[in-house]
């Protein structure tokens, strides 16, 4: 065997990496039976269960004859041949071998080191592909069952409210305990309403398929007719100070994104005139967007605790709120592979920004 | 202003059901209320042709048969039995895609998000004005 390059180098560098390494040679560019080992390190000779004596010098043939006998060992055997021949590297990706020591999955490449000889390069990812499979399962059930949960669950909470609203009405004579009793069923119902729909939301983004174009002002201005009752209500102000501006987003996830910002600024805010303003800037790769409000201000230390799912900063009779919200937001800007942060100044306001990647 | 005759209920939940004819006989607005918990039975009902009927309250998410694929049926039905009839869309669902689509259909009068009180139920019964 004519070695033209430093083995004992190679093996220095090589034995302890954490991928598996091995070099074969080609005797016979014509004959696949003809491929010999070399070097393995140690990685490759664990996941051979052989030990480098019973290898090295030896033919492919020889020791694991059951590489010739499955589609994935083939496949790998047809590429040394081609590499051995030709040079240049193959990525595989994920090849499935087996014999009667292993099975399981490999990340495998081969590369070519000269006329010959080539090297394989692999790596056992059978725990991790498993435990892939297994979480994008469990996902996707979760995703189900917070759907179907929250859908089944508005039935019976819906009558609740449709009847108590008949008891309050005047045609019955209720005593003072049995109107406030009302009063709180009604109440709690609707509040447990708005939470299960906004876990039903929470649990819906992602769903759209395709990004589509989207006009900044338009949205701001359907937001505005969809926000009416409120921004009457409470006198509210809603000024879009940037440039004309066409994105490429997940529309439905993009309205929700401005309207839980909004309607943010709008409820946490105490002063007699809410004022939000809204303005965006072209930057490289992405889209930065501020959304400003005179409200009352996120204490410093509270930052951090705002985007977490179910996490509130005020009691219920102060505001109401699921503290589902800003979670949602975030969630929002990852799925379009932004940042959301904030500034803001207790008793002054906020101004929540974030990015949306071109 | 057309009196309406008959409402016919499609909801797979009772509740919804004794509710409507509670509000719709209590005051009286209507006294004939069929109500069917399964789009299937209903269609038939409408098939028959026996009682005319004026509107109809339609509920979405339904076993067996939802309330889309009621629609489908319900236009395959003669026109001489569905030319008249009124069709809201009474539902539990804030999908918002529901809504979308229900706005497409030219059969949909309005789409109506539970829950009821009496002031809805009174506005969809004056649809018809």
């Amino acid at each position: 065997m004519s070695k033209k390059f430093d083995l004992e180098l190679i093996s220095k560098v090589a034995n302890n990496l954490t991928v598996g390494i091995g070099i074969f040679h080609v005797s016979d560019l014509s004959d696949n039976k003809s491929i010999r080992y070399v070097f393995m390190n140690k990685v490759l000779l664990y996941e051979m269960r052989k030990e480098k004596e019973e290898v090295l010098g030896k033919k492919i043939i020889e020791i694991a004859p059951e590489a010739y006998e499955h589609e994935g060992g083939l496949m790998v055997i047809d590429t040394y041949m081609k590499i051995a021949n030709e040079g240049g590297f193959i990525n595989l990706g994920l090849v499935e071998y087996s014999n009667h020591m292993v099975a399981g999955t490999y990340e495998c490449s081969v590369h070519g080191i000269m006329k010959n000889y080539v090297y394989v390069q692999l790596r056992n990812v059978t725990e991790l592909e498993k435990a892939k499979i297994e979480l994008e399962k469990a996902n996707k059930e979760l995703k189900q069952f917070t759907y179907i949960a929250s859908h089944d669950l508005q039935e019976p909470l819906n009558s609740i409210i449709s009847f108590s609203r008949l008891l309050e009405s005047s045609k019955y004579n209720l005593d003072e305990i049995g109107k406030k009793s009302i009063e709180i069923i009604i109440n709690s119902s609707y509040r447990m309403k708005d939470f299960i729909i906004a876990l039903l939301e929470y649990s819906s983004i992602g769903k759209e398929k395709k990004k589509k174009k989207i006009d900044v002002d338009q949205l701001i201005e359907n937001l505005k007719i969809d926000l009416n009752n409120l921004i009457v209500q409470k006198e509210v102000k809603i000024n879009y100070i940037g440039n004309p501006l066409t994105i490429i987003a997940f529309e439905t996830d993009l309205i929700k994104l401005f309207q839980n910002l909004v309607v943010n600024g709008i409820k946490y805010n105490k002063n007699k005139k809410p004022t939000i303003i809204i303005n965006a800037t072209e930057k490289f790769g992405q889209y930065e967007f501020s959304i400003n409000d005179n409200g009352i201000g996120i204490a410093k230390e509270d930052c951090d605790q705002i985007f977490k799912v179910f996490q509130r900063l005020h009691n219920r009779d102060q505001f109401s709120g699921t503290g589902i919200g800003l979670a949602h937001c975030k969630k929002i800007i990852e799925l379009h592979d932004g940042k959301i942060w904030l500034t803001s100044e207790l008793g002054k306001g906020t101004t929540f920004y974030f990015t949306i990647s071109k | 202003m057309k009196k309406l005759k008959r409402v016919m209920v499609i909801d797979d939940d009772l509740f919804t059901n004794i509710y409507l004819e509670i509000i719709l006989k209590r005051n009286n607005i209507i006294k004939n209320i069929i109500t069917f918990q399964d789009g299937k039975k209903a269609l038939e009902f409408l098939a028959a042709n026996t009682n005319k009927v004026d509107l109809i309250l339609l509920d979405i998410n339904m076993p067996k048969m939802n309330g889309w694929r009621f629609l489908k049926e319900f236009q395959k039905l003669d026109k001489k039995i569905t030319a008249t009839i009124l069709i809201v869309m009474l539902t539990s669902s804030v999908n918002i895609r529901d809504k979308m689509k229900a706005e497409k259909l030219q059969i949909v009068k309005k789409f109506i998000k539970k829950p009821l009180n009496e002031k809805i139920v009174t506005e969809i019964i004056n649809l018809n004005n």
